[in-house]
């Protein structure tokens, strides 16, 4: 594989499904959902998210997902809205981050709403989005990165199959300003491809 | 307040319809219809307008590329191109946009091109004219201006026939669209109580 010249020439589908969950692009109009997940789970988001310092305005949260529509088709950012198929409940946020087109390589961030925690729907997302950097996206490597201190997120990582590369020691600052340590886990395509069972020729 | 503080929230449909033509925001997979269009017209936008688009011809990647560009700065309230298709066989025949908001007023721009082909059959009047509408009635703009190259007339004759008035000649204050030499440009502006009155009186051509 090769880097992408030109990544807003790349078709991306901005719609898929796992097997609880619809998976897709943000669009105006999902702002009122976003806010609503964001106020109920603002205290377990607080250690972990810098975003998540306030309690949106609804109008904060429109404007939010109206703006990453537009990343979206410009490539910058390809965040993901997570939806239960069963009712369509807003479940949580995901999404390509920090890309870096000339490998390619993604970073996925995850988190769920508070009341939906401990049903598995972060892995689902998290596979499933592997999925599509990989085969759809075409990444030659993919990462996850968390506070050290953030057991739920790591196990997430390790469950995906992700491989813990590095521990970087106070490379950044915790949303209280305290010095973090924070785990790369990584998946090269190979990795990948080997987990799918898919047969490799040099 | 004037103004609007968030463009961005703003509601805004991506296209309507005037009495032969579909007006609507870019999307992906527009690029090839619009490449064709620019090929036949080329010779036409390379007098009038500066941007290298019009200057030089761009493959179909670089024109859906620069449509999916436009698509988003939609949505970013920075910029609103039009594509103008024709009802009656869904053809592509030109561009008309809002360009350069300043949404403390709020003011547009309107710009404006039609495909060589089926050039003189008013298509463009029809456009600015709808264009017009959705800026004063659906953005709620106070001011919109048309800017020409001086020499243009029938890019002049489509402002004075919508209504707007010109308010101004600026001599030399730009390059000919090769950047060869100085130009003048007009300055044609319509206000909002003009719009009003003008849709309640019939548009008189200035």
């Amino acid at each position: 594989m090769v880097a992408i010249k030109n990544p807003m020439l790349l078709e991306i589908p901005d719609s898929f499904q796992s097997e609880r969950l619809i998976i897709r692009a943000p669009r105006a109009g999902d702002g009122a959902a976003v806010n609503e997940a964001v106020r109920e789970s603002l205290d377990n988001l607080r250690p972990w998210m810098p975003w998540a310092d306030h309690e949106p305005e609804l109008e904060e949260s429109e404007e939010s997902v109206r703006r990453g529509a537009a990343r979206w088709i410009l490539r910058e950012d390809l965040w993901l809205l997570l939806f239960r198929k069963s009712d369509g409940l807003y479940v949580g946020g995901s999404g390509l981050h920090r890309m870096d087109w000339s490998v390619p390589s993604f970073e996925i961030g995850y988190w769920v709403r508070k009341s939906l925690e401990g049903q598995g729907y972060v892995t689902e997302a998290v596979k499933a989005i592997t999925d599509i950097a990989f085969m759809a996206v075409s990444a030659e490597r993919v990462e996850i990165r968390c506070d050290t201190r953030n057991e739920r997120s790591a196990a997430v990582a390790k469950r995906a199959g992700y491989m813990l590369e590095a521990t970087l020691h106070h490379d950044g600052r915790d949303p209280n300003g305290d010095l973090r340590d924070t785990y790369i886990f990584g998946m090269t395509q190979r990795q990948y491809l080997i987990h799918k069972g898919v047969e490799i020729t040099e | 307040m004037v103004g609007v503080a968030k463009p961005i929230l703003l509601d805004i449909p991506e296209s309507f319809e005037t009495e032969r033509l579909l007006i609507r925001a870019p999307r992906a997979g527009d690029g090839a219809v619009m490449n064709a269009a620019m090929a036949e017209t080329i010779h036409n936008l390379r007098h009038w307008l500066p941007m290298p688009w019009c200057q030089n011809l761009q493959t179909p990647a670089e024109t859906e590329e620069s449509v999916r560009r436009s698509s988003a700065l939609w949505i970013l309230r920075e910029d609103f191109r039009f594509g103008l298709f024709r009802k009656s066989d869904g053809a592509y025949i030109g561009a008309c946009g809002l360009h350069r908001p300043d949404w403390s007023i709020p003011q547009l721009e309107i710009g404006y091109w039609i495909r060589a082909s089926v050039e003189g059959q008013g298509y463009v009047g029809e456009a600015v004219a709808g264009v017009n509408q959705f800026a004063f009635e659906t953005l709620k703009a106070e001011r919109m201006e048309i800017r020409c190259d001086s020499r243009n007339d029938r890019s002049a004759a489509v402002a004075r026939k919508a209504g707007f008035t010109l308010e101004a000649t600026l001599r030399h204050n730009d390059t000919t669209a090769d950047g060869s030499a100085l130009r003048d440009t007009l300055l044609f502006a319509m206000i909002k109580d003009q719009y009003f009155y003008h849709k309640e009186h019939g548009v008189k051509a200035t």
